[in-house]
């Protein structure tokens, strides 16, 4: 998970509105609200960055723990791969 | 934060969320009550001012984008600008009549734009009233064929209805044509006159005993649906991320204006007396004609910039004719709390009465019926139309 790229589905429509992000599922007519943290790291989600760079970035934005942080985000990611929302490194390529 | 709150504060602190662009005046329909002025003129934005323009929503966070027009099929650049506001992240609506929307259109605009839902319009429950309407033979059957191939598609298709005295006694069969194509469907009762100024298309006004009967049908269809989909519409799953709240959830179908959750923004203003503004034109939504003439709301055509002069977001941040608007938006939400009703559209009011709070009789009207209707939860029908 940690060295794992990921990316947004392409049929995700996301906006930063404020200090929170706006998800929107096209197909299955849902509308998302990411808090800041969720929205900073799928800002830096970009199909380049692994899991462990982009929390590198962010950590010091945040006054937690890196193991904190890790499991948060860890848990993040995987409820939004879950969601069919965040496409792996690998899912993307096939 | 939810959706509707983070709307509600989007409202608030003036966020462009939604643009709509009307692409041309051109129209394969003749429709009577039409608001489209086909005489205005000017120096058309092109391909390139679009795509400038879109860049700069990007940049202001703005949302979605709906084209329209006229027809914006008919647009002859519409694939290359449609496609690149979809290239660009925005979710996209399509407002179009759907005549052009054969099986090999449908499936170009799939993959080339790739819309969250297409608008279309529905003006009867039959050929004849319809027709009688768009002034077309035929229109009847391509619109419910193409929304038929739109569905097999998958696309989502949403059908808007102007309840005119010629369709006012058709609002049962045209919901029953709703259901059976499976889409959603949306009366309105408000015929405008024209951005001209021409009142003809008004004379096509519901009676206001078919207006109710359309509020009463609509209400009871609505907690029909609401009953078949509650388990879906509560599906919730949080997100735990560093201790903070990361909600997904459906959109629910509730309207804010009209039945307020008292945990929401709405329903908590409303209880503490907190000032709102009457809607979000000029301050989540804006309009802007094939001319680039800006505008609060495609229904409010008090001009606020022009993107030949200045761009979008010198517009929205610096036009003091829009931040006239947004404060008039506060008055008028007093204007309308004062006359019992919630909010009401300044467009038309200013368009009828020359004065954006000055609520026309029409509206006052709707809402009293509407309140009636709802009031007995749709119950007590009894309606004979005489057209």
């Amino acid at each position: 998970m940690m060295e794992q790229i990921w990316r947004l589905e392409p049929k995700i429509r996301f906006r930063r509105v404020f200090d929170e992000g706006v998800l929107i599922h096209q197909d299955r007519a849902e509308v998302m609200v990411i808090n800041e943290v969720g929205l900073t790291f799928l800002e830096l989600c970009d199909g380049q960055r692994s899991v462990a760079q982009i929390i590198h970035r962010m950590k010091p934005q945040y006054a937690v723990s890196e193991n904190e942080l890790v499991r948060d985000i860890r848990s993040f990611v995987a409820e939004l791969a879950d969601e069919g929302i965040l496409l792996s490194g690998e899912a993307v390529q096939r | 934060m939810s959706f509707h709150r983070l709307m509600a504060s989007a409202r608030e602190r003036n966020h462009l969320v939604s643009v709509l662009l009307e692409l041309t005046y051109q129209c394969n329909l003749k429709c009577q009550f039409c608001y489209n002025d086909l005489n205005l003129a000017g120096k058309r934005l092109t391909p390139e001012h679009y795509r400038r323009l879109l860049d700069d929503l990007v940049q202001m966070g703005t949302l979605s984008v709906s084209f329209t027009g006229g027809e914006p099929l008919i647009y002859p650049h519409f694939y290359e600008v449609a496609s690149y506001a979809r290239d660009k992240g925005f979710s996209i609506t399509v407002k179009s009549n759907a005549l052009p929307l054969n099986r090999r259109n449908a499936e170009r605009l799939k993959r080339e734009v790739d819309p969250w839902q297409i608008e279309t319009s529905l003006h009867g429950a039959c050929a004849k009233t319809h027709d009688r309407q768009t002034l077309q033979n035929g229109s009847f059957k391509r619109l419910i064929g193409n929304i038929r191939t739109l569905r097999s598609l998958g696309m989502r298709v949403k059908i808007n209805s102007a309840l005119t005295r010629y369709n006012e006694h058709e609002v049962e069969a045209m919901l029953a044509l709703a259901d059976e194509l499976d889409c959603p469907i949306q009366f309105d009762p408000v015929i405008t006159p024209r951005d001209n100024g021409d009142t003809g298309p008004v004379q096509l006004t519901a009676s206001p005993a078919g207006i109710e009967n359309m509020y009463r049908l609509t209400i009871q269809h609505a907690m029909r649906a609401a009953e078949k989909t509650r388990a879906q519409q509560e599906k919730t799953l949080t997100v735990n991320v560093v201790g903070k709240n990361a909600s997904f959830e459906q959109s629910p179908n509730r309207d804010p204006d009209r039945n307020p959750d008292p945990k929401s923004d709405h329903g908590q203003a409303i209880q503490t007396g907190r000032r709102l503004k009457n809607c979000g034109a000029g301050s989540t939504n804006l309009a802007i004609d094939p001319f680039g003439n800006v505008y609060p709301c495609v229904q409010f055509r008090r001009l606020v910039g022009n993107l030949h002069e200045h761009s979008i977001d010198r517009i929205w941040n610096h036009a003091e004719a829009l931040k006239a608007i947004r404060e008039l938006a506060f008055t008028a939400r007093d204007q309308a709390l004062a006359n019992g009703m919630e909010n009401y559209c300044m467009g038309t009011a200013e368009l009828v009465t020359g004065d954006a709070l000055s609520i026309h009789p029409q509206a006052k009207l709707n809402d009293r019926l509407f309140k009636r209707a709802k009031k007995d939860r749709g119950k007590d029908r009894t309606f004979e139309s005489a057209s």
